[in-house]
């Protein structure tokens, strides 16, 4: 017993301190480096601690909101393609597969295209993300009552449309302005993140991903076929379609911050899962401490490898494809046959 | 259950079907392929509804009953399929979900009330092994601990022996005999030698939604099987230690009565 509970408090403290070492490493990292006692002592400067003035101001406003955004997506990124994959018994699941990202990724283009105001742009991008999952659902129920199947194709085709929205809008874009921040929007950056975006983004990130967090044993269930569900007592299309709307809601949120972030959602899961096993009582905890920790880390690297920014999805997939390919040989074909 | 009626568009499946079982028992549906045995226990569970008539748990409607009440009393296996990666531990534990709260994980008790379940069915040293790692017996036997964890009064199983070996079936029809000193059980088989054998009632439905229904030993005769299958069967018994095993025995395929259907 009591051992039981001391594996319990070090499981939990390692979570802990993976994602909050990357968060100490990204605050001291970049073209300025800060040492950490300075970090520590300009985080504390709110409370009274003498602190250097340009080490404040690098360190709380430009540092700190970006790197908390990127704790916050890359946790919530996780658990949404955590979801997904439960919710689809499908393990190449990810927020792209139901038109989620493309349907944002579009809102936000147009928003570009028309605004030029983030407030308005973000707005767009959870605007458009909500249109695309409903046109999803739309298609999958055309025929009766939704399947697996049919919401997969539906998302594929609700994908391809956006995706040439997308093209569509960039074409008539003016190519000196607005094109260059669009292409770059799409790539994804959190070069932009201020306390402004953590204020209205955060929340609608945190709020459904705790939801899910207590969901989690649920997710179990999720997997199994209908009959199942509903022999253990649930109402397996109330609690599939609850989940995947926290999940559109996480993903339309991250899309309308910080642009398209691929692979995230794809591979943090996998790796999760190679962790703790198939219980989502424990694969989401780890899932969003991984997340956390991967988005931060890659996004430090971003804005420390070269003087000029790198767009966030290049690094996501450069690392992300290489290391989804490990888990692929590790683990052989067969642990992806639904 | 009433006089129930089910048919898919304007094809009847069942016919006023009817039929009472009592705690401690085990009812076994037979019939030939397409007859509706499947459908009869989907159904009985509410998984799709009666045209007509109800099925009545204790004197209650089970279509009334609400959800998380009704399956805390029945439980259900359907037909064996590929399982995921879980452990059959986790696995186990999901027969608790009517017991724990939508937003709860599952607690100490309801760990303990699976290693319980486990041990009777001697499935504790699977219990860390993936699901998808078992074979076919052992996941059997693992689903129906999964049902037991929900200590329901009714377990309804969809074809327990089917795509077994012959171990493997007399195991899991042994351990039915079994659970069923303690709760009531219905089961879907393609084999009525296993109704003569482990069942205390039966339930034989025809095509057309006819249906024979009674104490086993009356339901599974010679005459009915040629009614429901079409084959020609020798009913016996062998006295083995002392103990009576009835057998059947196939005999032929080509039955002049057919046009009696």
């Amino acid at each position: 017993m009591a051992k039981k509970i001391r594996i319990k408090i070090g499981r939990g403290f390692v979570l802990l301190c993976v994602p909050l070492a990357v968060f100490m490493i990204a605050l001291c990292q970049g073209r300025y480096t800060v040492s950490p006692l300075l970090v520590v002592r300009a985080l504390l400067s709110p409370f009274g601690v003498e602190s250097a003035s340009n080490v404040v101001l690098v360190v709380l406003n430009v540092r700190l909101p970006r790197a908390l955004l990127a704790l916050i997506i890359g946790a919530g990124l996780s658990v949404a393609g955590t979801c997904l994959q439960s919710v689809f018994s499908n393990p190449l699941a990810s927020p792209n597969t139901l038109g989620v990202s493309s349907g944002a990724a579009f809102g936000a283009a147009l928003g570009i295209l028309v605004f030029d105001k983030t407030v308005y742009i973000q707005g767009m991008a959870m605007l458009f993300g909500l249109v695309a999952i409903g046109a999803t659902w739309l298609l999958s129920s055309i025929r009766g009552k939704p399947s697996i199947l049919m919401i997969v194709l539906g998302g594929v085709i609700t994908s391809a449309f956006f995706s040439a929205l997308v093209s569509c809008v960039k074409y008539v874009a003016d190519p000196q302005s607005k094109l260059p921040a669009i292409t770059y929007w799409l790539m994804g950056s959190l070069s932009g993140a201020d306390y402004e975006d953590l204020m209205l983004g955060a929340p609608l990130i945190i709020i459904p991903t705790a939801v899910v967090v207590l969901l989690r044993w649920r997710l179990n269930i999720l997997v199994l076929s209908e009959e199942e569900i509903i022999s253990l007592g649930m109402n397996p299309k109330l609690m599939r379609w609850a989940v995947v709307l926290l999940s559109t809601l996480i993903v339309a949120t991250s899309v309308s911050l910080c642009g398209e972030i691929g692979w995230v959602g794809l591979v943090v899961p996998h790796i999760a899962r190679a962790l703790s096993g198939e219980d989502h009582k424990h694969s989401i905890p780890v899932a969003i401490s991984l997340g956390a920790a991967y988005l931060l880390a890659i996004d430090t690297m971003c804005r420390s490898i070269t003087n000029a920014e790198i767009p966030l999805s290049i690094l996501t997939a450069i690392i992300g494809a290489p290391l989804f390919a490990c888990i692929f040989f590790r683990r052989g074909a067969s642990g992806f046959e639904a | 259950m009433v006089n129930g009626c089910f048919s898919y568009g304007k094809r009847p499946i069942l016919k006023n079907v009817s039929f009472t079982l009592e705690s401690r028992q085990v009812l076994a549906v037979i019939g030939p392929n397409g007859a509706g045995k499947t459908t009869l226990l989907k159904c009985i569970m509410n998984l799709l509804p009666w045209q007509s008539g109800c099925a009545t748990l204790d004197g209650q409607n089970i279509s009334r009953i609400p959800a998380k009440r009704l399956w805390r009393q029945i439980a259900y296996v359907p037909q064996l399929k590929r399982a995921g990666g879980s452990t059959v531990r986790e696995m186990i534990v999901l027969g608790r979900s009517a017991y724990i709260g939508l937003f709860s994980q599952p607690k100490e008790e309801d760990y303990c009330i699976a290693e319980k379940i486990m041990k009777k069915l001697s499935l504790t040293k699977l219990a860390d092994r993936p699901c998808d790692m078992l074979s076919g017996g052992e996941l059997q036997m693992v689903m129906i601990a999964r049902a037991l964890a929900a200590e329901p009064k009714i377990v309804i199983i969809d074809e327990p022996e089917s795509n077994l070996d012959c171990h493997n079936q007399l195991r899991v029809l042994e351990l039915i005999r079994e659970i069923s000193q303690t709760v009531a059980c219905v089961i879907n088989t393609h084999y009525p030698e296993h109704a003569l054998r482990f069942a205390d009632k039966s339930l034989l439905l025809l095509y057309g939604g006819e249906q024979v229904y009674g104490a086993t030993d009356a339901v599974i005769t010679e005459d009915n099987l040629k009614r429901a299958f079409n084959i020609e069967a020798h009913i016996g018994n062998a006295v083995i230690d002392g103990v009576s095993h009835p057998y059947i025995i196939p005999i032929s395929s080509n039955c002049d009565s057919y046009a009696q259907i």
